[in-house]
């Protein structure tokens, strides 16, 4: 069996490696790729940073939301919540 | 000591209405859809008042109430229907985008879709209102089939093996449809964000 694995093959196994799923031989095969590629080593930094990118994000949505909902939307489900809680 | 929570639903759309809107455009990026989900959310949870217990906080509550009415926006459409057998018969014209035989290997980067250095200035963007404005048009280009499954474990971080058995599909299929979504995801980035 090679040592040696595709760009394809490369690519599909960094999603494993991120979930710590790889294998003893894979992890190998995988490391030894990416060591000759450079262009599978940013595939995979540069997914590490989307994914960080999203969780930053996310956390000061809270505090900075981009997105308003309309205020006539607003102005509906308040009116909603007031009938049922006056029900 | 027990802090017990309440529930103060008169100040839901006050102190929730424009951070859930937020969250739910990230996951589906039309105003819309994203609004009327939101609505739901709060009306529903309104009439499961008695499924709430004091020990949850009322935001985490909520925020489960909306990640199920966003799964089941998904599931309505059915999109994970026959994934198998998707993934199986777009296989070729997929890969054959992103990778080619050369001398030395079965499947190198094309050069067009080879990953490159991104600038820092830009990549030091990537937090930014901007920057998930770009993310959203690439969501878009993510095929609806692989989406739902990129979201789960980007988006909401839920573990691999919950997403499988939730949505009925294997472990293989699952990586697979992951290692498509962020193929497409990382070039349309490339393309926009980057501009290389």
């Amino acid at each position: 069996m090679s040592f040696f694995i595709n760009c394809k093959e490369a690519t599909h196994l960094s999603s494993l490696k991120e979930a710590r799923q790889l294998n003893f031989k894979q992890k190998f095969k995988y490391y030894v790729h990416v060591n000759l590629c450079p262009p599978c080593k940013r595939f995979e930094k540069q997914l590490q940073k989307i994914r960080t990118s999203i969780l930053e994000f996310k956390n000061k949505l809270e505090e900075n939301p981009p997105h308003r909902m309309s205020e006539s939307k607003k102005d509906n489900i308040q009116n909603s919540i007031n009938n049922h809680l006056n029900k | 000591m027990v802090v017990l929570n309440v529930l103060d639903p008169k100040n839901w759309i006050d102190k929730y209405s424009d951070y859930f809107v937020s969250l739910t455009m990230l996951k589906i990026s039309n105003k819309e859809i994203a609004q009327d989900i939101v609505q739901d959310t709060f009306l529903s949870a309104l009439t499961n008042i008695s499924s709430f217990r004091e020990e949850a906080s009322e935001k985490t509550w909520l925020l489960t109430i909306l990640n199920n009415k966003i799964i089941d926006y998904y599931r309505k459409k059915d999109v994970l229907k026959n994934a198998a057998k998707y993934l199986n018969e777009t296989a070729d014209s997929f890969y054959t985008n992103f990778f080619k035989k050369n001398n030395y290997s079965e499947a190198h980067w094309t050069t067009e879709k080879m990953p490159i250095n991104w600038m820092p200035e830009q990549e030091a963007k990537m937090n930014s209102v901007e920057f998930f404005s770009v993310f959203s048009v690439c969501l878009k280009k993510i095929p609806e089939k692989l989406k739902a499954i990129f979201i789960a474990k980007y988006i909401d971080e839920i573990d691999p093996k919950e997403i499988c058995k939730e949505n009925e599909i294997s472990s293989s299929n699952y990586w697979t449809m992951i290692h498509r979504s962020k193929l497409i995801m990382r070039e349309c980035l490339d393309k926009n964000w980057f501009n290389t």
